[in-house]
């Protein structure tokens, strides 16, 4: 298993135990495609019911979805909460693809779960 | 989102930005200076130097997509104290356009309906920006790009209007026989660049990694191109319909306009377009500077509070209350002093500046030796590049010395910006230091914490 796949596994865990989270994604219910521009690794985390789903291996398209690409271990700090994600998009090391707000959405998750 | 759809939000993103209730207000102040074809012209050139402009900042975008506009381009081609500094003016920036709209818009409210105080319009209109931005609210895009289509042909209609009802149209170019307006030419191209101001703001709304390659420097300069004409017509059937002193003593020429063609209904068209304009700027425009101070403020150099954020909405309140009260101080200050003119000169100086560091940024980033990989080639030669940087920080200093009776406040005011924009850059980057330092004594738990609301 990968590191990135175990990175993303372990966000998805602080993400789904995490009550201020569970507020912050009521009723938002996007796909996040997580694609390393390194490696040919690409995963899905579907968002429902205020939790994290399922991490599905690949690419699956959806009308509300939002993108993070960059390398496998920026990635892999940024899931891992060891780098702060909004610095990261400042430095040009991930580019993030979607609403504004959803960006922020997600920024926000972040802060909560990691207080970076 | 469909490909065409794409391309018209971007499009309509920039050409709604840049079509303000502040570029009447622009557009009255190159009346105080000169008149008919001169001020074509002068539009003409901005217009062309904001294309080269786009071109450029779409090889920045394509570097860095997604990445927070200057605040990125500027810390990869300079050192972070400076861009902070940058970041910080533009933020100031934003405040004095946020001020100056809601000051613009309440004169068109009072001009309608004279019983309404200017003081009432402007607190209820930033009162209702900043619970639409709180609550997380965003204008549908399909909306926004109706609304926006409607916006830019109003104005052509008047504009053309002014035209085709005139019996002689070419009577702009006798402008040209007055030598005295050829030494105003030069400082007035400042102001003209205003008129564009807002293009740059698609370079972080790419949905993909593509759309930095065609769409979004396309729409660019495609919204320049739309603006330069749809500015052109309307000053031309101003210039044709109404005298240049009516003009420059207004604030509000599209509702002159709009009355002048239409009689009394032309006051609630002059309104109706005023509303648009100010729901596009402030839409996408001055609510874009909430996201700065909310991007500096989750690095650290801003206290957390510029950093919170709602559970219940997803919205960065912190910034959005922080910005739209510095924007509401600065709208009683327009108000209370009548300087809209000082702040509209000020802020066409302050676009001049951060547009030619942006390409000095570029210019620097393209000659490291680890030079970055650049997705979207402009094919412009270095030397328009530092033409470019030359030519617009001396219509950046002109700009300042346009209309001689507000000089001494327009330079008070940009010294006193740039002096403030550095103590707050040094003072940032100390408080993320301390910051630093502490948390890692373990003084504090974490930067920033969020607030439910």
């Amino acid at each position: 298993m990968s590191e990135l796949l175990l990175s993303l596994q372990s966000f998805q865990s602080e993400v789904n135990k995490n009550d201020g989270v569970k507020k912050l994604t009521k009723n938002w219910n996007p796909r996040m495609i997580i694609q390393s521009s390194n490696s040919e690794e690409v995963y899905t985390l579907a968002i429902q019911e205020s939790a994290i789903s399922e991490i599905i291996a690949g690419e699956v398209a959806s009308a509300h979805e939002i993108r993070i690409e960059g390398d496998a271990e920026i990635l892999r700090d940024v899931f891992n909460g060891k780098t702060n994600p909004a610095e990261a998009v400042l430095n040009g090391e991930i580019a993030v693809y979607g609403e504004q707000s959803d960006q922020i959405k997600l920024d926000a998750i972040s802060l909560v779960i990691w207080g970076l | 989102m469909k490909g065409i759809k794409e391309v018209l939000f971007y499009l309509t993103v920039c050409v709604g930005v840049a079509i303000s209730s502040t570029s009447f207000t622009i557009i009255a102040g190159l009346n105080e200076m000169m008149s008919g074809g001169w001020i074509l012209l002068s539009i003409l050139v901005g217009g062309a130097l904001c294309f080269g402009v786009a071109r450029l900042l779409s090889e920045l975008a394509s570097i860095y997509p997604s990445a927070p506009g200057i605040r990125t381009y500027l810390l990869r081609g300079f050192t972070n104290k400076i861009s902070l500094f940058f970041v910080f003016v533009y933020i100031i920036f934003v405040v004095f356009i946020g001020s100056v709209e809601s000051y613009m818009f309440a004169l068109v409210v009072q001009s309608v309906f004279p019983s309404i105080p200017i003081i009432a319009t402007m607190l209820i209109l930033i009162a209702a920006i900043v619970s639409v931005n709180c609550v997380g609210l965003e204008l549908p895009r399909n909306i926004q790009i109706v609304a926006t289509f409607l916006l830019i042909i109003g104005i052509l209609a008047f504009g053309a209007m002014g035209i085709i009802h005139s019996k002689a149209p070419l009577a702009v170019v006798e402008s040209f026989r007055n030598a005295n307006q050829a030494w105003l030419f030069p400082a007035s191209i400042g102001f003209s660049i205003f008129l564009f101001m807002g293009f740059e703001w698609a370079t972080s709304l790419g949905l993909s990694s593509k759309a930095y390659l065609k769409k979004i420097p396309r729409s660019m300069q495609s919204a320049i191109v739309v603006n330069t004409v749809v500015y052109i017509i309307f000053c031309w059937g101003l210039s044709l319909s109404i005298s240049q002193k009516v003009i420059a003593d207004s604030r509000t020429p599209h509702v002159l306009l709009a009355q002048f063609q239409l009689g009394h209904l032309g006051l609630y068209v002059g309104l109706l377009v005023s509303f648009v304009a100010i729901v596009g700027t402030f839409n996408a425009g001055v609510m874009g500077g909430a996201r700065f101070i909310y991007i500096v403020a989750r690095e650290g150099h801003l206290p957390p509070f510029a950093a919170k954020i709602s559970l219940k909405y997803g919205s960065p309140i912190g910034a959005v209350i922080l910005l739209c009260g510095l924007v509401l101080v600065s709208s009683v200050t327009v108000y209370w002093y009548r300087l809209e003119i000082v702040f509209a000169l000020i802020s066409s100086s302050i676009i001049c500046f951060i547009y030619a560091a942006l390409v000095l940024s570029l210019l620097r980033i393209k000659s490291a030796s680890n030079k970055p990989k650049i997705n979207y080639e402009s094919k412009m030669p270095i030397w328009t590049h530092w033409a470019l940087v030359v030519v617009l920080s001396i219509f950046g200093i002109l700009t300042l010395f346009s209309i001689p009776e507000v000089v001494t406040l327009v330079l008070l005011g940009i010294g006193s910006i740039f002096i403030f924009a550095q103590v707050a850059a040094v003072w940032s980057l100390k408080f993320k230091e301390r910051n630093k330092l502490k948390k890692e004594e373990g003084k504090v738990e974490s930067a920033s914490l969020p607030i439910t609301t």
